[in-house]
């Protein structure tokens, strides 16, 4: 334990590396370059200087170069003494001088290279220096987004780093991160409206649940009859809480992508549906009219007929007595549509987005329309948009609403998987003699008709 | 104690009514934000339990225009959005007090007393009048120790003589305050009611009749 702590004091733990930051790097690449450049002037400089001041004396027969440049000669005159004093030399003597004159160039580059390479290497750390300042108001604006994107968090989504230096890189940037925040925040939103209404809708049958048990069980002298309407009552608000989870769960099933797609015909679907609502719909005196044409769309069967159910439900629900529902299928330049449309009160044209929200319900007096939950639509939206589907809100002049669903064309992949259908048709499949399509298999699923024939 | 319960579930107000009732308070009910302005614009409410999520006008509005209007009903906000910010966002638009659903009856009851004591001038939680002790919370009246067994409309009539403090109550404001909107202002609902609270109070009478239709109790 103790080896462990002194490991931990070794200077290792407090001389490690430090981070790489993009200044540090900028720095580090800012001193990189100028030593780099500065050896390299240095070497140049060393050799020009070298080669230009280099003297060699004329030799005693006159072989030496006197000079390289055209200099003032070096003549075996006078080095001392008055002007027209001529001093001649000996051979010997011009070689001392020559060696002399060798050494004080020696020296003289030495001294150049040593205070050329100390002042490089000074201007080196000064450039170090500056670069670090440099690179820090370089990289200030990067330092500002980050510390603004980090402060604003999920309960803070509507800040914005709203660059406001000049119009560069880092002015970009901060434009695609707030256009980033702004998409969070619509979503966010969404989801925060969505838990609020679904907070709402759930603790309201609990309330009512509470409420009527706790009435019960206040009355001082509670008679069979009290019981048992307080146990139909619970029974009904049971059914309705179950269909409210029900429909969440298929809302949460339906916001993501569809994983197996078959190919359905539509109008199969519709037919399946209207069989279940056609009684529903003449209990409140309405008549059910069709025009379907075989039409095919790609999608999970049981979402498109939960698509199918809810629009007609809608329209049954909000119509007037002795009012009409038409629902028809049609071919629109290789799309299908599915079209209802429902007589009924006049829907403002402004309603037709709230709609389309969780829990909202057409008309304000929600309170004696108790038995819609409010979910419909939303459900259908997800649905066609898990299904590429686009959905039409179009309100009546004379009341009711028209509701298209465009499913996007079929593509050649889906027509494959139809042609495959074709051929191997499996038992549980409707097929319909009539017409070329059908509802094929999963089609990686075993299928036990095939079993049988191999 | 008369009450405004705004709620448009029909029939958890049903419910929630019915218990109130049972606790002696005259409780009105209005099922939408428009109804339960304009109910609040005809009477004196002493306390409004006030639903939140109320479909046509909403809850927040309500409240903000009963508090602009200057109305002295204590608002008990009820809603199913039981976070804090939505607590601080309800009590900042001028509600009194706030209860999430889904809540117990004995705190809601709780409640309404609390803010019911706290309008008007301050109230104890046990009044006292002579020999007769009367608990609103556990409803229970004792005269000179017997233990007296009152109707909840007996009991708030006794319960609103005895907190106006020796003040003359016209029987007209009894009918405001212990009976809703369902009582027949026309009938003899209040003299009949006093008749019977005198008869099972006892000698020496304590209620004395003033004038014409008006009632009074001796301060403590």
């Amino acid at each position: 334990m103790i080896a462990g702590q002194l490991a931990r004091l070794t200077p290792n733990a407090w001389l490690r590396a430090p981070r790489p930051t993009g200044r540090l790097r900028l720095t580090l690449l800012y001193g990189t370059l100028f030593l780099l450049s500065g050896t390299v002037l240095l070497a140049v400089t060393y050799v020009l200087a070298a080669h230009t001041t280099a003297i060699t004396l004329p030799g005693p027969k006159g072989t030496g170069l006197s000079y390289l440049t055209q200099r003032p000669t070096v003549t075996p005159r006078t080095l001392t003494g008055a002007p027209n004093y001529t001093v001649h030399l000996t051979p010997a003597q011009m070689a001392q001088q020559q060696i002399q004159v060798t050494h004080l160039h020696d020296l003289a580059m030495h001294r150049l290279l040593a205070w050329s390479g100390l002042t490089l290497a000074v201007t080196v750390i000064i450039s170090l220096g500056l670069g670090w300042l440099v690179a820090g108001r370089v990289l200030q604006p990067v330092r500002t987004i980050s510390a603004a994107a980090r402060r604003i968090g999920a309960n803070n989504l509507n800040e914005r780093l709203r660059g406001d230096g000049p119009d560069d890189e880092f002015r970009d940037l901060a434009a695609t991160l707030d256009d980033l925040l702004e998409r969070l925040q619509a979503s966010f939103d969404t989801q925060r409206r969505f838990v609020a209404n679904a907070s709402h809708e759930l603790r309201t049958p609990l309330t009512l649940d509470r409420a009527l048990l706790e009435r019960a069980l206040r009355t001082t002298d509670p008679t069979h009859a009290l019981w048992r309407s307080t146990c139909e009552r619970l029974l009904a608000s049971n059914e309705e809480q179950a269909r409210l989870v029900d429909a969440l769960l298929v809302l949460a099933r339906s916001d993501g992508a569809l994983d197996r797609p078959e190919l359905l015909d539509l109008q199969v679907v519709i037919d399946k549906v209207l069989a279940t609502l056609q009684a529903d719909a003449a209990s409140h005196g309405i008549q059910i009219h069709t025009s379907m044409s075989p039409t095919l769309v790609s999608g999970d069967s049981l979402l498109l007929e939960r698509v199918v159910r809810n629009l007609i439900d809608n329209a049954i629900r909000h119509n007037i007595s002795g009012g009409q529902v038409d629902v028809s299928t049609e071919l629109r330049s290789g799309r299908t549509v599915l079209i209802v449309t429902n007589t009924g009160p006049i829907v403002p044209a402004s309603d037709t987005d709230r709609l389309l929200q969780p829990f909202q319900r057409a008309g304000t007096d929600r309170t004696n329309q108790r038995d819609g939950l409010g979910l419909g639509l939303s459900i259908v939206q997800a649905i066609a948009s898990a299904h590429h589907a686009t959905l039409l809100l179009d309100p009546q002049p004379a009341g009711g609403l028209r509701i298209e669903v465009t499913f996007p064309a079929i593509s050649a992949h889906d027509e494959e998987l139809t042609n495959q259908a074709v051929q191997s048709p499996s038992a549980t499949s409707t097929v319909l003699a009539a017409r070329p399509t059908l509802v094929p298999e999963r089609a990686n699923e075993p299928q036990p008709q095939q079993e049988e024939v191999s | 104690m008369r009450i405004l319960l705004v709620e448009d579930h029909a029939e958890l107000a049903e419910t929630i009514g019915d218990v109130l009732r049972s606790e002696g308070m005259a409780v009105d009910v209005a099922l939408d934000g428009q109804a339960a302005l304009e109910h609040a614009a005809v009477y004196p409410y002493d306390v409004i339990v006030l639903d939140r999520d109320l479909p046509g006008v909403h809850g927040d509005e309500v409240c903000r225009r009963l508090v602009d209007q200057g109305s002295e009903s204590r608002v008990l906000m009820l809603t199913a959005a039981g976070t804090l910010e939505d607590r601080v966002d309800g009590l900042e638009l001028g509600a009194d007090d706030y209860l999430p659903k889904p809540f117990a009856f004995t705190e809601l009851i709780a409640r309404i007393r609390a803010l019911y004591r706290r309008s008007g001038p301050p109230q104890p939680t046990i009044l006292t009048c002579g020999h007769l002790r009367l608990d609103p919370a556990r409803r229970t009246a004792i005269r000179a120790g017997r233990n007296l067994t009152l109707s909840p409309k007996e009991f708030a009539v006794l319960e609103h003589l005895m907190s106006a403090n020796g003040r003359v109550v016209p029987a007209e404001e009894l009918l405001q305050r212990v009976w809703d909107e369902q009582a027949d202002p026309f009938t003899a609902t209040v003299k009949v009611t006093i008749a019977r609270l005198r008869g099972k109070l006892g000698d020496p009478p304590l209620i004395e009749t003033v004038r014409e239709g008006g009632y009074r109790i001796d301060g403590p």
